[in-house]
């Protein structure tokens, strides 16, 4: 029990200090998730995205700029807490629980970079297409934003269920 | 399962990622006084509490939908691959193994129990 309530602790101080960092940070600061993402949005889109010192990344072709309200760092703090929440109980020892909060650091980290790449993908398309809406254009954005950063909440949590659960299959038998 | 059971059991299996999403989305903003901005704030929390139920009950929607149309079709693939019977109604397993079977031959009970 010790144990688990040193891990909540732990993961409350982690993304505390996640957010804080994003609050004071600027663009260059953020470069750890920016450049992973604005390559694979690159890599998706097939557009260049080239860095723009104290912005983010620009594409000139789509017009679209990944700054720091673009890197999915609140994302990464939500997917950090729920893994941890899911996978929480094996902490069992000291070593198990450093696995458990590095383990879902990066799950967290790897998810946030792809389920941002996604929805910037998703929304440079939007952007160079015309749709008969009758929602402003940052509307959808949002909106977009919404769905694909719950709907890749849900798909991390039911990938984190899942391993854990076939991992607590493979120590039964 | 009934659709309104099974949004039920949608919001029940999505209720962690929904509180991860409104503690981030919600919650810690409040807590950093977000509250003051006011109109836009407020602006930004119903959009950001009303658009995941939607979208929880219009995936349960769809999938419902999805389920039909797969089963509409497997119905028809197995109707179709019948020979000599054209047939609309739905496939009943017990119903063909006991038609297929002879009666002096089955050693299958009327309705066996399977485990």
């Amino acid at each position: 029990v010790k144990t688990k309530f040193a891990v909540v602790v732990a993961a409350v101080v982690i993304a505390w200090a996640l957010k804080r960092h994003y609050a004071d940070a600027r663009a260059d600061d953020l470069m750890w998730i920016l450049t992973p993402t604005a390559r694979l949005v690159g890599a998706m889109t097939g557009s260049s995205f080239t860095l723009q010192p104290g912005e983010g990344y620009f594409s000139a072709d789509r017009l679209f700029l990944i700054e720091k309200s673009c890197a999915g760092v609140n994302f990464m703090i939500a997917a950090f807490g729920m893994v941890v929440f899911t996978v929480g109980h094996r902490s069992r020892t000291v070593a198990s629980a450093g696995s458990v909060l590095a383990v879902s650091l990066l799950t967290s980290y790897i998810a946030a970079v792809l389920v941002n790449a996604v929805r910037i993908a998703i929304a440079t398309w939007l952007a160079a297409h015309y749709l008969p809406l009758s929602m402003s254009s940052a509307a959808v954005h949002r909106l977009e934003g919404i769905v694909v950063y719950f709907g890749g909440l849900m798909l991390l949590y039911e990938v984190a269920q899942r391993v854990d659960r076939r991992a607590s299959a493979r120590i039964t038998l | 399962m009934s659709s309104q059971s099974r949004i039920v059991a949608a919001f029940r299996r999505a209720a962690v990622p929904l509180a991860a999403y409104y503690a981030v989305t919600l919650a810690l903003p409040l807590a950093n006084g977000a509250a003051q901005s006011g109109a836009r704030f407020a602006a930004h929390a119903s959009l950001v509490l009303v658009v995941p139920p939607v979208a929880i009950v219009l995936a349960c929607g769809l999938y419902a939908i999805g389920r039909s149309v797969s089963g509409w079709f497997v119905r028809a693939i197995q109707c179709g691959s019948r020979s000599g019977v054209h047939s609309a109604a739905p496939v009943n397993r017990r119903a063909n193994i006991r038609a297929h079977a002879s009666p002096a031959t089955s050693s299958l009970p009327a309705d066996p129990i399977r485990g």
